[in-house]
């Protein structure tokens, strides 16, 4: 349970991260919404401070802010140079905002549902507050987790096949064959 | 819980940090000019002050009264956030850096560093990762062909080194188990036949050298100077930058450095151990101090030494070079963990 | 230290993996070979795949023979389980994959661009595939999910040269990610809901919570997420409208393997999901129910499957609506949720999977190239219905083949198409409900119109003039598909009960639990 100065700081943190995801969606910049989406993940990891999570909020901060973003920006900056884009599927947007207000409004009534019988409350006694945190996620990944660990692996194995088959021209397939 | 003399004693450490970085990134500057001045057989600043020594002084009053340029096709508002983005990641990263074992004033113990945090190695790390932002905005928002191949070029060099640079403290972390600074340092406290200090860089050269080499390349240092190289793109990313936002980039560029020295300090010279140290614990920032001032010295003296990589010859040394033999090295150190433990 | 040691899986839990790991492996190896292998002899790299998924079946094969009385075998902490599901389905991918396979060395060869990646790709995929149906746990069921897409959204993208590909496969990655994106999200709030991951300690919790009555909103939005995500992967409506674009733009052997194999894979997971995490779905106090919304759904996308492909020139593009047909009849079983309509969908996959193999195998064996425009966008002979005129005088095998292929998929009896459609409308009329059974009645209706469009097809391959003098260019591979598929589907239309049998034993595991799951409240079992 947070507790005092901690639930301002959820809060807070909660709103940054909604108010800066709503601005990625709808800026026109591409440069401005990746930073958005920076300032978003960043906050997330705030989100991972405050439940101690201390090891996967820099991982966080290390592979999405420091590592895939950076590359993000390398392609927006290096496609293009900084035009703001029209706003297309105009005809869309109606249907756009009614499934959003749908989804939103039963999440809400979900959310109130839990909230009227303690469903979580009552659930969160069996948890115990963990410590060494880095050492515990190292144990998971190699024991518990370790053959999603190893599908992972995989998965980034065909995503490098992909890159380089996308990526390579037929200039460049033919000195190489 | 939150007391007012744990508050007080945070904001005098953070206080006192801070102006000893500040000074120290100022007369670093001063050495590089006088030493740069020495290596190239000429004198360097030496006239304000003796020996020069007001001129970081004078460099501050310049900076403070420059005229203030946003060019006109800028992006204004990342313009100018853009050296605040690689600034304060880069003042930030003390915080979590140890210089010294506990001592006491006034009947306090106080313990050396600002915070302990006990994944602090990821701090710096994150924090570091951080700065390539205020590089590649500056870059992009200033709207000018020469900015943006700087901040492109600095922000593939970042990705491509600090994978080599976060594998080469791998190794540290096996042996010392943990991936708090402080946990790491004490791990290199005893000593093999009584006079070796049992120091990392003994166990794991191979891990010193990468980090060496991967942290110059992330300090956007010569010879991987290549965001600001000069002879291609005017001043590279901060070109059209002027006044104090010139020297906020300034200024994080050395205050990188020496929290690149720092961490090589820590991780692998054994931080602020030495002689008599058990004894006298306040000869712990002295010789924390002295170490950093070692690399910093090496960093001066590279730059006086190399020519610049080309980008290419760049790219290949960080993808094809360093990461295949940090990732080696990773191996070698496990199996050599498992032998010593 | 050997504490760490002997947490490691152990032997046998690696061999339970066997399957899994040699399909892998030669897909590396398949991978290695496109750089060892000069231009002309990379038809080797598919020798070696089909080399790979042959050990692999042989593997299967010891499986049953070793752990038959004994299934369900869990591994890895529970993440891992082989039992009758998961090794019937891990069969089912292999022969579609080994038939993508004979039907891809022709269509590389044709399009000139052979090379070992495309196998590579196909294999990961497979791979993908077979952890999926052993997967016991969410995170390993969305890793594997990953490994089965990745790899197609490149497969239907090959041909960097072509437009039309580029744009399928742009369509696909977009919509592909964005549904696995809904999909987590569903997770997500299942696991918030339940505090498990795994599978089994799902199945046990589910039924609390509805029991309670504490948080069924929470979970209904959790089923309605996960299930879109699952939608989206079988492209059934409304969550269908990237199948057609994506269909037509890729290779047409990417198509074939992504209708067939792809497509199992997604009831595989709809399996898991469904029939066995979250067996009670039916009974969450919604105003439709699951069970009701699941029927909607299959009716809508039947009807508009077929409606829409009764209106389409372009081969791939009305296979491709056809294919959205089929996802809807299969969607039927688990309308049914009884062990019949269970049946019926793996039957009805098995059949699907040879005989619309076979029927991209004879679009591949029609495709031919004009000269020298291998770079436009048009360039394909071979896509549009008139293409077919007047196969029987080019190749009376290949028309009769087709004509078995087309029968099978309207569902006419004797082949493999009819019995699969039979279970499915069998377990919908037996289970009894009064809009079941009607249901069924718009099945067969549906059935009736799809046999319109395929009657198409057959009569310009019989009767019209031939357009297309050229001869037809069918390698030995592609013969041997063709063949092997065309007396698959008539063996399993003339003598369904040896799949039956084993389609049977592969439900059985959701069979006690799904009996009650059509709408009723379940009784809480487990104590």
């Amino acid at each position: 349970m947070l507790k005092g100065i901690e639930v301002l700081f959820f809060y807070l943190l909660s709103l940054l991260c909604i108010f800066f995801s709503m601005l990625t969606i709808s800026a026109r910049n591409a440069v401005h919404s990746a930073l958005f989406l920076i300032s978003t993940l960043i906050s997330v990891a705030g989100l991972f401070l405050l439940l101690h999570a201390e090891f996967v909020a820099g991982v966080q901060i290390l592979v999405y802010v420091g590592g895939v973003l950076v590359l993000f920006l390398f392609v927006i900056m290096l496609v293009s140079s900084g035009q703001t884009t029209r706003r297309i599927f105009t005809n869309q947007f109606a249907i756009g905002v009614a499934v959003a207000t749908l989804l939103g409004l039963s999440f809400f009534a979900a959310i109130s549902q839990v909230q009227a019988t303690n469903y979580f409350r009552a659930r969160e006694a069996k948890q115990e507050v963990v410590t060494k945190n880095t050492e515990k996620v190292g144990l998971q990944l190699y024991t518990q987790a370790v053959l999603p660990f190893e599908i992972a692996s995989l998965v980034l194995l065909v995503a490098i096949v992909a890159a380089v088959r996308l990526a390579r021209d037929r200039k460049q397939e033919k000195i190489f064959n | 819980m939150l007391t007012t003399d744990i508050l007080i004693e945070w904001l005098v450490k953070i206080g006192v940090v801070f102006f000893i970085l500040m000074t120290a990134i100022a007369y670093v500057v001063l050495l590089e000019r006088r030493l740069l001045g020495f290596i190239q057989m000429r004198l360097g600043p030496n006239r304000v002050g003796p020996f020069g020594l007001l001129q970081p002084l004078a460099d501050g009053l310049k900076f403070l009264f420059k005229e203030d340029i946003v060019p006109l096709e800028a992006d204004k508002a990342l313009y100018v956030l853009a050296p605040m983005i690689a600034l304060v990641p880069a003042l930030m990263t003390i915080s979590v850096i140890p210089f010294g074992d506990k001592i006491v004033i006034l009947g306090r113990e106080i313990a050396l560093h600002i915070t302990s945090v006990n994944v602090g190695l990821l701090v710096v790390f994150a924090l570091t990762s951080l700065g390539v932002y205020g590089i590649a905005l500056a870059g992009w928002s200033s709207n000018s062909k020469y900015s943006l191949m700087g901040g492109l070029r600095s922000s593939a060099q970042l990705i491509s080194y600090e994978l080599a640079l976060s594998l080469s403290v791998v190794g540290v972390i096996i042996f010392s188990g943990s991936l708090d600074l402080v946990e790491v340092v004490k791990q290199q406290n005893s000593f093999w036949l009584g006079f070796i200090p049992k120091w990392n860089i003994f166990t794991q050269p191979i891990g010193f050298l990468i980090f060496l080499i991967a942290a110059i390349a992330e300090t956007n240092r010569v010879p991987f100077d290549l965001p600001e190289a000069e002879t291609e793109l005017v001043a590279g990313f901060h070109t059209e930058y002027s006044s104090m936002k010139f020297a906020m980039f300034f200024i994080a560029e050395y205050a990188n450095m020496v929290t690149a020295s720092s961490m090589a300090t820590l991780l692998f010279l054994g931080g602020w151990y030495g002689p008599f140290v058990d004894k006298f614990p306040l000869l712990g920032p002295i010789y924390f101090s002295l170490k950093i001032l070692f690399f910093l010295f090496l960093y001066i003296w590279l730059r006086g030494t190399l020519p610049r990589f080309r980008y290419d010859q760049l790219m290949r040394f960080g993808w094809k070079f360093l990461i295949p033999v940090a990732l080696a090295n990773v191996v070698l150190v496990a199996g050599l963990a498992l032998l010593i433990y | 230290m050997l504490a760490y040691f002997q947490a490691f899986p152990s032997l046998r839990d690696t061999l339970l993996l066997m399957p899994e790991l040699q399909i892998t492996l030669f897909a590396c190896f398949a991978l290695v070979l496109d750089v060892i292998l000069p231009k002309e002899k990379k038809r080797l790299a598919a020798r070696v795949s089909l080399l790979g998924v042959a050990f692999s079946a042989a593997s299967i094969a010891l499986l049953v023979y070793q752990y038959s009385d004994s299934l369900p075998q869990k591994a890895f902490y529970d993440m891992y389980v082989l039992d009758g599901f998961s090794l019937f389905f891990k069969a089912l991918f292999l022969l579609a994959v080994a038939l993508s396979i004979g039907v891809t060395i022709k269509y590389l060869d044709l399009e000139k661009e052979q090379t070992s990646e495309y196998y590579s790709l196909m294999l990961f995929s497979i791979a993908g595939m077979m952890f999926l149906t052993s997967s016991h746990d969410l995170i390993s069921i969305y890793v594997s999910l990953e490994l089965i897409t990745l790899p197609v959204y490149v497969l239907v993208g090959y041909f960097k040269r072509i437009p039309k590909s580029n744009e399928a496969s742009m369509k696909y990655f977009l919509l592909g990610a964005f549904s696995s994106g809904i999909l987590l999200y569903g997770f997500s709030l299942l696991y918030a809901l339940t505090g498990q991951t795994n599978i089994e300690a799902i199945a046990q919790i589910v039924p609390e919570i509805i029991k309670t009555g504490s948080a069924t909103y929470l979970l209904l939005l959790a089923i309605i997420l996960i299930a879109a995500g699952v939608l989206f992967k079988m492209a059934a409506v409304p969550f269908h409208s990237w199948a057609p674009d994506a269909y037509e733009g890729a290779p047409t052997s990417t198509t074939a393997f992504m209708s067939v194999a792809v497509k199992s894979a997604s009831y595989v997971l709809l399996a898991r999901l469904f029939f066995e995490a979250l067996p009670s779905a039916g009974s969450v106090g919604s105003v439709p129910g699951w069970t009701q919304l699941l029927g909607v759904i299959a009716a809508v996308t039947m009807t508009i499957g077929n409606i829409a492909a009764a209106t389409q020139t372009n081969l791939k593009r009305l296979l491709a609506y056809s294919s959205i047909s089929h996802a809807g009849y299969l969607l039927l079983g688990a309308v049914a949720g009884n062990e019949v309509g269970y049946t019926g969908i793996a039957v009805y996959l098995v059949a699907y999977t040879v005989m619309n193999l076979g029927t991209f195998g004879v679009i591949i064996s029609i495709t031919r190239h004009d000269e020298g425009d291998a770079a436009s966008s048009e360039r394909n002979t071979g896509e549009h219905i008139k293409d077919l005129n007047g196969l029987v005088k080019k190749s009376p095998a290949i028309a009769l083949m087709m004509l078995v292929f087309l029968l099978s998929l309207a569902g006419i009896p004797p082949t493999a198409g009819f019995m699969g459609k039979y279970l499915l409308f069998a377990g919908l009329i037996k289970n009894g409900t009064d809009w079941m059974t009607k249901l069924a009645v718009l099945g067969v209706i549906n059935t009736v119109i799809s046999f319109y469009y395929y009657s198409r097809l057959i009569r310009v391959m019989f009767i019209a003039d031939l357009t297309e003098e050229r001869p037809l260019t069918v390698g030995k591979s592609l013969q041997t598909v063709l063949l092997i598929s065309a007396l698959l589907t008539i063996l399993i239309g003339i003598y369904p009960q040896p799949v039956i049998k084993i389609s049977e034993s592969a439900i059985k595991q959701f069979g006690n639990i799904s009996d009650k799951a059509s709408g009723v409240v379940p009784k809480l079992n487990n104590d």
